[in-house]
């Protein structure tokens, strides 16, 4: 059986919470472990602070975030997406080596793309009618 | 925008046992909407005050984004060229989880108790 739940929010950094409290208290109700709920709420905060600090500018855009729960599969799939002229390609992906450079030289960029990579178990990118779309996929550790 | 609440956190000083060293107690949620706070009290701190000896408590610290931890990392070498630095004191499991992801525990000393810290700064005088 899979529960599906969804949320639109304005790109603004005041919504963060909110994104983390509504993954929260679905996966809750559906016996998703504290460990893969906390995971699923930072990889999101950080998916959706990256769409607000580098897509948002003057002009207000949405974000959707639809979680599916599956308490067969024993997996929680989120898909956050927001209007976008072209899809979103990250280019950069920091390989580890590449992170412990950057602490090391004391520089924060790229921290948030490498806890999504190291948070969930499968991360996949997708653009549909004008929107890009994250899908984060982790398997419930219980 | 809808009546949605956003983040919240608080960052005050506490009483130092330890002259010369500035206790700071963190709770709450450290996102990107509140990291800008954390990022000016810090400040505040450090370029104003002149402190370049603290502690962080995080053991109120419901939650951290790279955000907040992009605060530290942007304060820490300023901390220690003015001969400080910043120590973590009872960090959260969930919340040490993501520091050790991001190999924190390489640039910051990150130690369980209060007192761990002072003593740390004791030596390394």
């Amino acid at each position: 059986m899979t529960s599906i739940y969804t949320i639109t929010l304005p790109a603004d950094t005041r919504i963060l919470a909110e994104l983390r409290s509504f993954i929260a208290r679905n996966a809750i109700n559906d016996g998703v472990d504290a460990f893969t709920l906390h995971a699923l709420e930072l990889a999101a905060d950080e998916i959706a602070t990256n769409v607000i600090d580098h897509v948002a500018g003057d002009i207000p855009i949405d974000i959707f975030c639809q979680c599916s729960i599956d308490s067969v599969q024993q997996i929680v799939i989120c898909e956050i997406s927001w209007p976008s002229p072209e899809p979103f390609r990250p280019d950069i992906l920091p390989e580890t080596e590449h992170i412990k450079q950057r602490l090391e030289s004391r520089q924060p960029g790229g921290l948030g793309i490498f806890l999504i990579h190291s948070l969930v178990d499968k991360i996949e990118y997708d653009y549909h009618e004008g929107r890009s779309l994250i899908r984060i996929m982790k398997k419930i550790s219980r | 925008m809808p009546q949605i609440a956003p983040s919240q956190f608080f960052a005050q000083e506490a009483d130092s046992p330890a002259a010369g060293i500035t206790i700071i107690e963190i709770s709450g949620q450290l996102d990107a909407h509140t990291a800008p706070e954390f990022e000016h009290f810090l400040e505040e701190r450090v370029r104003t005050e002149k402190k370049s000896k603290l502690i962080l408590d995080f053991s109120h610290l419901e939650y951290i984004s790279s955000a907040g931890l992009g605060v530290l990392m942007g304060l820490i070498e300023e901390v220690r060229s003015q001969s400080g630095d910043m120590k973590l004191v009872k960090v959260p499991e969930k919340i040490y989880h993501v520091l050790d992801l991001l190999g924190f525990p390489i640039v910051f000393e990150i130690l369980p108790q209060l007192d761990d810290a002072l003593i740390s700064f004791a030596k390394a005088k």
